[in-house]
């Protein structure tokens, strides 16, 4: 029973991380070229229709 | 003033004016392809991008849409 | 000591980062830049009484601000004021390098050229009046080669005077064009003779790129990258798993065991952490010969000509030549691939490209395919295997053909690329770039995997005692595996739940099967260490020694990838059990769905990060139908045509 509370804590640990690792700035603007001055949501760089070229 | 797609390979040409998308006239521009640059054809067949020398660089653009470049033959 | 900012700043190819190597003695750092491909150099050099603080900025054309390169170079000299310019320049192409520094010394900054390849320009029939030059613009100049390091300490002295005589007398005129200003000095200074003599890179090019032999050159040399990288990695590959389950988990055993630390938390630690933690490390090794070869290619400027050869074949699929070489680059990881889709100017090439690149076979499927083609086509294992890598290559080009005329109708993206004059790539250079990639790699992915690994072994291990198949995992599966009964192999619940874990990445499919079967694939994991710590450390060292040796072996062995010529009698069991649940073609159609569903959880990131959530799901959406549909396919037609 201990055992059971013990693995079901961790995989809902897992799910926290990677939600967390997600929606992390790093992960909307991995590619993003002024990241340092965008530290918080919503991030500014990240949009969709952002036309690089 | 010919084109310069019709120009063949080995012959050497001058830049007499480019015309077309903005974008593409400026990377040109600053790979050395400009109005009165002198420039060499290195390939230009059906299938490939054409491939020009100028100075000691090699510069390859792709044929069609966009950008005309017209030159006269040296 | 006091900190001196230098940038490094020049067109690309001009030899920045041998400089920067030679100047540090090889003492540099390399970093990334964020949203590009061009990796940050940078070093710290102590010179008398300063230390300077090289970067080295992204070679760049024109200070125009259009590329992400160029914008990131502006912002740099915004933000960060560097106290002086070293612009770098080729010798060779005087006209074309100084357009760059007509622009920065018309900002006004401090500027020392440097002239690069200066030795070259006899052979071109060029001379450059370099003290002309010097009055001309009101720079200090200097001409070297930056390979060679007898030039280090009289740059450094160079880059000292500089620095005290911050004298700004640029006589650069601001109402002329910059390349009409280029135009009048190179008049001035450069003289050419009319000579005969074909440069090196002209008489390559000459057979590199001919019409009839520039196709079959490329096959060569792609063949020979990948056989190097995969039969170059497995030994490592094989020795990093040994030493996670041979040597870490046995010592983790003993230790736990002798503290009576519950079986759960062992479990946890060997089976769950501990596999993950392996996973990621697995990719290693593939990825510094991989990431190593791309280097390469790029410093030498072969992968210039690559875009070249291969415009011809995507154009009719609405792609550009320079949209190859991510598809190339996947047959490696899929990962690197869609970040190299960066080099693409627009947007909706990228897109496109990194869509189908999940298509293409990558590294860590090809343990599914030995595993199945071993059990079920022994002898025709090789010509399997090359058909799953041509089908995904097939589905790869429709669906760019597809997307191209029916969702991103964008016109065939035009371009100007220079093709780089050849140069042999520095190895520490390759080396340090390889590395920094790997450790990006394992930083961004590295948790995702481990965790998701964790989250399987916590599902499979729910309710705590109970066999895999009573698992949340097992149970799961079962329900599910109906969906799969049409395309052959549904009827086996543990090819399902494998699936699972090959969506997040494709290395625990084959783990997963054993886990699922009861089997283990690798040595018991519940033995401890025996013989002591310290002689089994030493035989560790061995292993790797020998594992090193192998890989040296490998590289230069035979012809024949070496994953073809390994017997595979690993696990009988495995193979009877999964022998017992499908037939060939069920095993066939497996494959085929493995192969044509994204390959990972670090693909699923990083599509996520260049393009959005959005686009995201539409590439899941995408591959998981097509995956679907040629898995049914292949199945049913095979039993239409009277195959089992």
């Amino acid at each position: 029973m201990l055992e059971n509370i013990l693995i079901l804590s961790i995989l809902i640990i897992c799910v926290f991380v990677i939600f967390k690792k997600l929606s992390s700035h790093e992960s909307y603007c991995g590619s993003c070229p002024i990241k340092e001055k965008c530290k918080t949501k919503p991030f500014v760089c990240h949009d969709e229709g952002e036309n690089r070229s | 003033m010919k084109l310069i797609e019709t120009i063949p390979e080995n012959f050497e040409v001058q830049i007499q004016k480019i015309t077309g998308d903005n974008f593409l006239k400026e990377k040109l521009e600053s790979l050395g392809l400009y109005k009165g640059i002198k420039i060499k054809i290195i390939k230009n067949n059906k299938v490939d991008p054409l491939l020009v020398k100028v100075d000691n660089r090699r510069v390859s653009i792709s044929k069609g849409l966009g950008l005309k470049i017209f030159v006269e033959l040296l | 000591m006091k900190k001196i900012n230098i940038a490094f700043i020049g067109n690309p190819n001009t030899g920045k980062t041998t400089l920067i190597n030679t100047l540090s003695n090889s003492k540099f750092k390399i970093g990334n830049w964020p949203g590009v491909t061009v990796a940050k150099k940078e070093a710290f050099v102590e010179y008398k009484e300063n230390i300077f603080h090289l970067v080295d900025l992204p070679g760049l054309y024109n200070l125009s601000k259009i590329s992400d390169d160029e914008k990131i170079t502006t912002e740099y000299i915004e933000e960060h004021e560097p106290d002086l310019y070293v612009n770098i320049i080729d010798s060779t192409n005087l006209r074309t390098n100084l357009l760059l520094t007509i622009q920065l010394l018309k900002e006004g900054v401090p500027v020392l050229l440097v002239f690069n390849f200066w030795n070259d320009l006899n052979g071109l029939g060029k001379q450059i009046d370099l003290g002309k030059l010097e009055k001309v613009l009101g720079v200090e100049c200097i001409s070297l080669e930056a390979n060679q390091t007898e030039y280090r300490e009289k740059l450094l002295e160079k880059i000292n005077c500089s620095l005290k005589n911050k004298k700004r007398s640029t006589k650069v005129s601001s109402s002329l064009p910059a390349r009409a200003i280029v135009d009048i000095i190179v008049d001035k200074v450069e003289k050419k003779v009319p000579t005969d003599k074909v440069s090196v890179t002209d008489k390559i090019d000459q057979v590199v790129l001919n019409d009839y032999v520039s196709v079959p050159i490329f096959f060569i040399v792609f063949f020979l990258l990948f056989k190097i990288t995969f039969d170059g990695s497995a030994p490592l590959i094989d020795w990093i798993d040994q030493f996670i389950n041979g040597f870490v988990a046995k010592l983790i055993v003993t230790i736990f065991t002798s503290f009576s630390v519950p079986k759960v938390i062992g479990s946890l630690v060997i089976d769950g952490f501990l596999v993950g933690v392996g996973t990621v490390l697995s990719f290693v090794p593939l990825m510094m010969f991989l990431y190593f070869f791309i280097s390469f290619l790029e410093e030498s400027g072969y992968i210039a000509r690559v875009a070249f050869i291969m415009d011809k074949f995507m154009r009719p699929l609405g792609l550009q030549g320079k949209a190859f070489i991510p598809l190339l680059i996947g047959l490696g990881c899929n990962v690197p691939a869609i970040y190299s889709t960066r080099t693409l100017e627009k947007k909706n090439d990228r897109k496109v490209t990194a869509a189908v690149t999940s298509f293409v076979s990558c590294g860590a499927k090809l343990p599914i395919y030995i595993l199945f083609s071993y059990i079920f086509f022994p002898k025709q294992a090789v010509f399997v295997t090359l058909s799953l890598y041509l089908l995904g290559m097939l589905v790869a080009i429709s669906w760019a053909w597809i997307l191209n005329r029916f969702i991103y109708k964008d016109a065939s993206a035009q371009f100007v690329i220079e093709l780089p004059t050849y140069r042999w790539p520095s190895m520490i250079v390759m080396i340090k770039s390889a590395f920094a990639q790997v450790k990006g790699f394992v930083k961004r992915a590295g948790t995702v995997i481990t965790v998701v690994v964790v989250m399987i072994w916590a599902l499979s291990n729910l309710p705590y005692g109970v066999s895999p198949r009573d698992s949340i995992l097992g149970v799961t599966s079962r329900s599910v595996s109906p969906i799969f009964i049409p395309l052959g192999w549904g009827n086996s619940w543990q090819a399902t739940a494998s699936v699972i874990p090959g969506f997040l990445a494709k290395e625990a499919v084959v783990g997963s099967l054993a886990t699922a079967y009861e089997t283990n694939l690798t040595e018991s994991t519940n033995e401890a260490l025996t013989d002591g710590f310290i002689p089994n450390v030493l035989k560790q060292c061995v292993l790797l020694y020998e594992a090193v040796i192998d890989s040296i072996k490998a590289v230069f062995g035979g012809l024949v990838p070496g994953v073809f010529i390994t017997d595979y009698s690993e696990d009988k069991k495995l193979s009877q059990l999964i022998k017992q649940d499908m037939t060939p073609l069920m095993a066939y159609s497996y494959m085929v769905f493995n192969l044509l569903l994204i390959s990972c959880v670090a693909v699923i990131s990083a599509i996520r990060q260049e393009f959005g959530q959005k686009f995201l799901w539409f590439v899941i959406l995408m591959t998981v139908s097509t995956a679907y549909v040629f898995s049914f396919i292949v199945y049913q037609g095979g039993l239409i045509l009277g195959f089992i």
